[in-house]
């Protein structure tokens, strides 16, 4: 025991990291070999300084930069398992929907970290759930920290305002002639808890749909003071706005609230997502006494 | 008469060999390269041995199972409904166990049961129960007819599909994404826990079938037929049917619906040695077990280490196969008829 705690020490030394002093019984070693099974999962672990212990990632992880170079490991949902093992990770950090994969990664005899990235509050819990399992409490902390300073200031300079009913756009279906149909954000996903947190209100009601599709009569009928379109990845965003004109009757076109953004973290649950809700409530909260420009 | 026999007899032969090929080869080809002195002298902690004994061995039997079973559950159900379009999953088997692997994800579930995971049992159960509801409903009907149980396998395969397409939709990306990458099929395995599942409903279900290999001889000829030489057609049939079906929900529950190996494996037997179902059956185990296992290999290698999921890869390179072997055929028969 006194053994682990000087290694500890030694190691606290070494590195700098905030090795904590092992319980005895628990499997308190911070793991050196991490492997990610989602892309957000590998944007937090980066974010929390543990890049060097990365040895493994996803097909779909690309930030930051420096991911290009570690090992893949397949698919997001589908990792080759053989690929997975002759990496020798001593942690695999997974979501919710690794159900199937969590019991054949734990087979291998491999340490796993469930985190639930599926709400604000969840990606910053997950923050702080990773710091402490992987011996990084102090960067956890600073991280979440500074994600919730914003995410305070930014319900402080829109508090007392009229919330805008707001439609998110996750996908739509155009032709040259225009709109088609569309996906929405429904009531309970990430998606609504950003609109919530940048004070506006979701203009789709409860329901059990999680992303329903509006066709562009449903869409009159809800008729929204602004939509929000996630086209990650797509063109230039002047493009896309010429598709919601042939919608001009509806609210937010005819006043210019159709908002665009094409950033390719926006399906990415991360530290990143978070940061964008003080950009989406600029857009929703125009004139509001922003501090910064 | 004779000459055929041996001719088949070395088909038979030359299939075995060609299987036991594949099958060693499988176990060498993957992302890593296996460091075999380390394998075999037992070093301890060999990654290398782990991923030999705990996942592509595990694999490849699943692989040789899952074909072997799709395969002659096809020969089966041609057989039985004299429909050369009738394959494991006409009695609404996959779109049955689908709609319980759907809800089960939809739900968020995450169980085991003695070593069984929750959504490999919900598949299961609803595969069991879609095919009971499917025999119900043949029996409210108008008996026993081929046609009948074939438009109801047919229009309930089409009821559930909807089910699974509608929890798709009001499912989240992630549950959607998952709901679709089960109904493409997998043979990814990690330990040997699930051949072990498979196999007795494998067994109990390939053993009826090559028992029965005579009758289907004479029902693909027509009940009545089949009834005038003394098969209890009704009886066969139910035994057959159970059987097969069986067996197909514990592949579907195992690996979800892999498409194709029921359907062309069992024609490129009959094109190979003809319809007799003793040597077609013999044929077509071996047959569909070494096509699934070729192309697991090749969808866990091309692109890797992303894999492809391996019912995607069963049509990819079986379609264009049994389409030149059937235009060969046809060529050869014209060539014959020209020559006579």
């Amino acid at each position: 025991m006194r053994l682990l705690i000087a290694l500890a020490v030694f190691l606290h030394g070494l590195g700098g990291l905030d090795v904590q002093a092992p319980t005895a019984g628990s499997a308190s070693r911070a793991p050196m070999r991490i492997v990610s099974l989602a892309p957000s999962v590998t944007e937090l672990l980066f974010a929390l300084g543990l890049g060097d212990r990365v040895v493994g990632v996803t097909s779909y992880c690309r930030y930051p930069p420096e991911v290009i170079r570690i090992p893949k490991i397949g698919g997001y949902l589908t990792p080759s398992y053989e690929a997975l093992a002759s990496l020798r990770p001593d942690l695999a950090i997974l979501l919710p929907e690794h159900d199937e994969v969590r019991g054949r990664v734990e087979a291998l005899g491999i340490q796993v970290l469930r985190l639930d990235q599926t709400s604000v509050a969840g990606i910053l819990g997950s923050a702080t759930a990773t710091g402490e399992r992987c011996g990084a409490t102090r960067q956890a902390a600073s991280l979440r920290a500074e994600l919730q300073t914003q995410l305070d200031q930014i319900a402080h300079t829109i508090a007392g305002r009229s919330r805008p009913r707001v439609v998110i756009c996750m996908g739509r279906n155009a032709d040259p002639n225009g709109f088609r149909s569309m996906s929405a954000a429904g009531p309970g996903g990430i998606y609504d808890d950003l609109i919530a947190r940048a004070g506006g209100t979701n203009a789709i009601g409860p329901g059990p749909i999680l992303h329903p599709s509006l066709s562009a009569e449903a869409l009159l009928r809800i008729d929204p003071d602004a939509i929000v379109e996630f086209a990650p990845g797509s063109g230039p965003p002047e493009r896309l706005q010429a598709g919601w004109r042939s919608l001009s009757s509806l609210r937010a076109v005819r006043t210019g609230r159709v908002y665009i953004f094409t950033q390719d973290f926006l399906t990415i649950p991360g530290p990143r997502l978070i940061r964008f809700v003080g950009e989406l409530a600029r857009v929703l909260h125009p004139d509001a006494a922003w501090r910064h420009p | 008469m004779r000459p055929n026999t041996e001719r088949t007899d070395r088909v038979l032969v030359a299939a075995s060999v060609f299987s036991t090929g594949v099958i060693v080869a499988a176990v060498f080809v993957g992302v890593r390269s296996i460091a075999w002195f380390d394998v075999l002298h037992g070093v301890p902690g060999s990654v290398d041995a782990d991923i030999l004994w705990r996942i592509r061995l595990p694999r490849v039997c699943l692989g040789f199972l899952s074909g072997a079973v799709l395969a002659v559950g096809g020969v089966a159900l041609q057989a039985v409904f004299r429909n050369p379009l009738a394959t494991p999953y006409t009695l609404g088997i996959s779109a049955g166990a689908a709609v319980g692997a759907a809800l089960y994800m939809k739900a968020g579930l995450s169980l085991t049961v003695g070593g069984i995971p929750g959504l490999a049992i919900a598949a299961w159960v609803s595969a069991a129960f879609a095919t009971a509801l499917m025999f119900g409903l043949t029996r409210a009907g108008r008996g026993f007819s081929t046609a009948t149980l074939l438009l109801t396998g047919v229009a309930l395969s089409f009821f559930f599909s909807s089910v699974v397409l509608f929890i798709q939709y009001i499912g989240d990306v992630t549950t959607s994404f998952r709901v679709g990458r089960w109904l493409m099929g997998g043979l990814e395995v990690v330990g040997f826990a699930p051949v072990w599942q498979l196999a007795p409903f494998a067994t109990i279900g390939l053993a009826t079938v090559i028992a029965a290999r005579r009758d289907l001889d004479l029902l693909a000829m027509g009940d009545e037929s089949a009834a005038s030489r003394g098969v209890v057609v009704r009886r066969v049939k139910v035994r057959l049917l159970v059987a097969v079906s069986t067996m197909v929900a514990g592949v579907v529950a195992t690996c979800g619906p892999i498409g194709f190996v029921g359907l062309i494996v069992p024609h490129v037997g009959r094109l190979v040695v003809g319809p007799k179902h003793d040597r077609l059956v013999p044929l077509t185990l071996l047959g569909g077990g070494t096509f699934l296992v070729l192309c697991d290999t090749a969808a866990r290698t091309v692109i890797a280490p992303v894999e492809i999921p391996v019912g995607v890869i069963t049509a990819l390179l079986g379609g264009p196969f049994f389409l030149a072997l059937l235009l060969r055929q046809r060529a050869s028969a014209e060539r014959e008829r020209g020559v006579g």
